[in-house]
């Protein structure tokens, strides 16, 4: 018996328990979600575990089982869901399509190019993510956390190419002017 | 000529398309013009970019991502059931 490459089920919730709760609540709208979220991780592992052979650690393997169960919170969650048909984007730009003084990005004095060491930043960037609707949210997290490509986002969500480009624009417009109004100009 | 002009709406929009390699050449070059000349949506597409890298930061440790009890032990029960077979 080689512990390495065994499992050990009775010590995953003391052991990935908050790893897996911290990775998925910043991926999904609510705690409540999160927690289901790692439920079902446990549970689809446990019913998987005679295929696990030791490839991966159990941390690895039990992090791709998670990822595929938030994937599948998106599916869920965006089929039934009624596709709004909106022009929110409008209020940024004026009748030329041009930004407006209100809405224009001012520059915020950083570096871009590198992490900032500020803890209030992060905290903002979640909150303001999780004030964006929930087919942008889906886009936005499943592109930039979750790295899919634009194709694969497309059909997990059961979405039109041209729907994913509107979605993305909507997000990062709300996501950057509320941090603008929230962080920068507090 | 004026069909080489972009609004600031459309040119906003165009950057993701860009990011990813969907942006078909004539495309590509009306954004690159319009880049060159508007501060503002310049602007835009270095703060959106910092903010898309800045998502997979390392946490920082006060961000309270730790399960809430109850729902430690409502997972651990959980845990405890499937082990010994009962779900």
């Amino acid at each position: 018996m080689d512990n390495r490459i065994g499992l050990h089920p009775e010590k995953w919730v003391s052991v990935y328990g908050d790893l897996l709760y911290a990775y998925t609540v910043v991926r999904v709208k609510d705690k409540p979600a999160a927690e289901d979220i790692v439920q079902e991780t446990f549970l689809s592992a446990w019913k998987s575990r005679a295929g696990y052979q030791g490839q991966a650690s159990e941390k690895n393997w039990l992090f791709a089982i998670c990822k595929n169960k938030i994937i599948d919170f998106y599916r869920r969650q965006s089929s039934g869901m009624a596709r709004l048909v909106t022009r929110e984007e409008d209020a940024y730009f004026n009748s030329a399509d041009h930004w407006t003084s209100a809405t224009r990005p001012n520059e915020w004095g950083i570096d871009y190019s590198q992490p900032l060491d500020r803890p209030e930043f992060y905290s903002m960037l979640h909150q303001c993510q999780q004030k964006l609707n929930t087919l942008q949210q889906s886009v936005f997290v499943l592109k930039y956390m979750e790295e899919l490509a634009s194709e694969e986002i497309c059909k997990v969500l059961a979405i039109e190419p041209s729907y994913y480009w509107v979605l993305m624009h909507r997000a990062k417009l709300h996501l950057r002017k509320c941090l603008e109004k929230n962080w920068i100009n507090r | 000529m004026r069909r080489l002009i972009l609004s600031c709406k459309k040119a906003t929009y165009l950057i993701s398309l860009r990011e990813e390699g969907k942006l078909p050449p004539y495309q590509q070059v009306q954004l690159r013009i319009h880049l060159a000349v508007c501060s503002m949506c310049k602007l835009f597409a270095k703060q959106t970019a910092f903010i898309t890298r800045r998502l997979l930061d390392a946490k920082p440790p006060t961000q309270a991502t730790n399960l809430s009890e109850p729902a430690r032990k409502k997972l651990e029960a959980f845990v405890k059931e499937i082990i010994s077979g009962k779900k």
